[in-house]
């Protein structure tokens, strides 16, 4: 009897072990306590798969740590412009489409289409007018709120602890990249007496708006080896008068890829065109892909690459095009072609 | 009296040596800085500041009123609101000057025909239309400001909004002059006709002179100067209503000796507080919130110190 049922007893088991391996359907049940980027207590699934993204920046930390399959519709920073839109389209097939900035953002939330999609948790920044509304409606939002360098490792690893064991390794890459930069730029900067330091404007979306020492803007240029002339200002962006920027005489002026005016038109704008920045042709347009390398979003970790290179008197360029195209292909599965874009700036001086 | 009407003029002068940069030792960038930058900012200050102080006087005036200032046919929201439209589609500055204009006129355009059959008979339904249409403006701008891209058009829309002269270069101030300029010599030349503006309608027709013709071409002169200005150097508030309360406790009410003394007083408060704004701090103050911040206490002072007579 014994030879019959044995095998059947071990087919039993088998199948047994089968269903709990994969039978068990993701349970709704299954939750986990994580303590967002404001101190709030969330309880998330454990295995988010329909997740709406209310913030531009935060849905930049979702591509990269390589989840954003599981978005169903989300905001978007930096995809307007033709680049952005045909690059995002190359990284998401699925873009323009879950491209939803109107929808959902920090100043608007449409919670019926939410519970229409379905949705199991929803990533905000942390100044969204909307959070409890959407609570109530029983959906788990968790909010960021990354604007410094230690913040951004937060993030970065809070994504990591909430989408599982991928998004876990690819954010702790990212951080340990992150990291390793910041910290070697830091210390070769420290090197230099802050005497010595090229002084940078960070111009704003108009030129006379100018990023202060509040700004994420003023800690890539400290960690790039340079000093923010407007450091001191109130504010964050903060209005100037063009005389005043000839009294702080900064050694080099920066565009964001969002700023109105071209280097060009600013260098020929009355009042500009005596600085002496311009006269030397010192006036720069940061690159970007997606979200522009200024704002803190992952890809400012070329940002600040790219500007240590630029202040670097010796920097040619090489190290900026190499981590550029590994950042890419690393993060966001994309290669990057048009390296001059990028890094065609960075001459030796 | 003399120096208020030459006060303009030695102000002027003395807000040519004030600034963040020091134009001595002349060097060729304080040179540069001086006549490129700080010399077209001070006339468009004097001149935008006498716009206001002419329309503030003629519209309160027309209006009857104390407490009516350029916007009281909406211009000012009307024109913000082109502003706004205008950086949402992506337009460069004279493109956002142009729409800013035009809208701002619009404005005046909706208020007048709509109110059309109170212009002669209630100030009050007028100056109601006017509110009514500033609001419609000021909910419209809203709605762009919400529908605006928060990294880049928004920051642009607010600092447009708060009023700036930063950016105002030699080819503006000639628009500007020939503008004020214009508005300023016909009042100047007309300036006998605000006096009967404050009369009846039998007593203006028993003078020669057409009731509803001097209303409307007061208006219009009003609105195109206010609108003009407005577009070049957004929403600048409260000068328009004070320098009028300021000149009469100067020169009393009749406006053959208010009007250019309103205009002086226009001129030389706005180049004030554009000088403070533009040299106190190393930020740069924008010039509506000052004018509010002064204008406000100073009204409140003259009305006191006047009572009732106005």
């Amino acid at each position: 009897m014994l030879q019959r049922t044995a095998p059947a007893l071990l087919l039993f088991v088998v199948i047994l072990q089968g269903v709990f391996a994969y039978g068990v359907p993701e349970s709704q049940n299954e939750t986990r306590i994580v303590r967002d980027q404001t101190g709030r207590e969330v309880s998330v699934p454990a295995d988010p798969r329909r997740v709406i993204s209310a913030h531009g920046p935060t849905t930049a930390f979702l591509y990269v740590a390589g989840v954003e399959d599981r978005l169903v519709a989300a905001g978007f920073l930096g995809a307007r412009d033709p680049r952005g839109r045909g690059a995002m389209s190359i990284i998401d097939e699925r873009f323009p489409g879950i491209m939803q900035d109107g929808v959902y953002s920090q100043r608007s939330f449409n919670v019926e289409e939410a519970l229409r999609l379905e949705v199991d948790l929803v990533v905000a920044g942390a100044r969204s007018s909307w959070v409890e509304t959407v609570e109530r409606a029983g959906i788990p939002v968790v909010l960021f709120s990354a604007e410094s360098e230690p913040e951004m490792t937060r993030a970065m690893d809070l994504v990591g602890r909430i989408f599982g064991p991928e998004a876990r390794s690819r954010s702790t890459a990212w951080i340990d990249r992150y990291r390793s930069v910041t910290a070697d730029l830091s210390a070769k900067a420290a090197e230099r007496p802050w005497a010595d330091r090229p002084t940078v404007l960070f111009t704003g979306p108009d030129p006379l708006q100018v990023a202060t020492g509040a700004m994420y803007q003023n800690a890539i240029i400290e960690i790039a080896g340079g000093v923010n002339v407007a450091e001191g200002l109130p504010g964050f962006w903060t209005e100037v008068g063009i005389e005043q920027i000839a009294l702080w005489d900064p050694d080099l002026i920066l565009i964001p890829a969002y700023g109105a005016r071209s280097p060009e038109e600013l260098s020929n704008q009355p009042g500009w065109s005596t600085l002496r920045a311009v006269r030397e042709g010192r006036v720069f347009r940061m690159p970007k892909l997606v979200a522009p390398w200024d704002t803190p979003t992952p890809d400012s970790l070329l940002g600040i690459v790219w500007l240590a290179e630029l202040l670097d008197p010796a920097g040619d360029g090489s190290g900026c095009r190499s981590a550029v195209v590994e950042y890419y292909r690393e993060f966001y599965n994309y290669d990057v072609t048009d390296l001059d874009y990028f890094c065609g700036d960075i001459v030796p001086e | 009296m003399v120096l208020v009407y030459a006060s303009p003029v030695l102000l002027g002068i003395v807000a040519l040596l004030l600034g963040r940069f020091p134009v001595l030792p002349l060097t060729g960038q304080a040179r540069a800085l001086l006549v490129g930058i700080r010399a077209p900012r001070v006339v468009a200050a004097l001149l935008v500041g006498a716009s206001l102080g002419l329309t503030g006087t003629v519209l309160q005036a027309l209006f009857r009123n104390p407490l009516v200032d350029a916007n009281i046919l909406g211009v000012s929201s009307g024109a913000g609101f082109g502003a706004a439209l205008a950086l949402m589609l992506g337009l460069g500055v004279w493109g956002v000057r142009s729409i800013a204009l035009a809208t701002g006129l619009l404005a005046v355009a909706v208020t007048v025909l709509g109110a059309r059959q109170y212009i002669e008979r209630s100030r009050l339904m007028v100056t109601l239309m006017g509110i009514l249409v500033a609001a419609l403006f000021g909910s419209l701008t809203s709605l762009l400001k919400y529908l605006a891209d928060p990294l880049d058009t928004l920051p642009r829309i607010t600092f447009w909004l708060l009023g700036s002269l930063a950016t105002i270069g030699w080819r503006t101030n000639l628009f500007l002059a020939i503008l004020t300029g214009s508005g300023i010599l016909l009042v100047y030349i007309l300036r006998w006709r605000v006096n009967l503006l404050s009369l009846d309608e039998t007593e203006i027709a028993g003078l020669g002179v057409s009731p509803a013709r001097l209303r409307t071409g007061f208006l219009v002169l009003s609105s195109i100067l206010t609108a003009g200005a407005v577009s070049v150097s957004g929403v600048i508030g409260w000068i328009g209503l004070v320098t009028p309360h300021l000149g009469r406790a100067l020169v009393g009410s009749d406006h053959r000796r208010l009007v250019p003394t309103a205009v002086a007083l226009g001129a030389s408060s706005l180049l004030v507080l554009d000088t403070a704004a533009r040299t106190v701090f190393s930020a740069e103050l924008p010039i509506g919130v000052l004018t509010g911040i002064v204008g406000v206490p100073a009204f409140i002072a003259i009305v006191r110190r006047r009572g009732e007579r106005w």
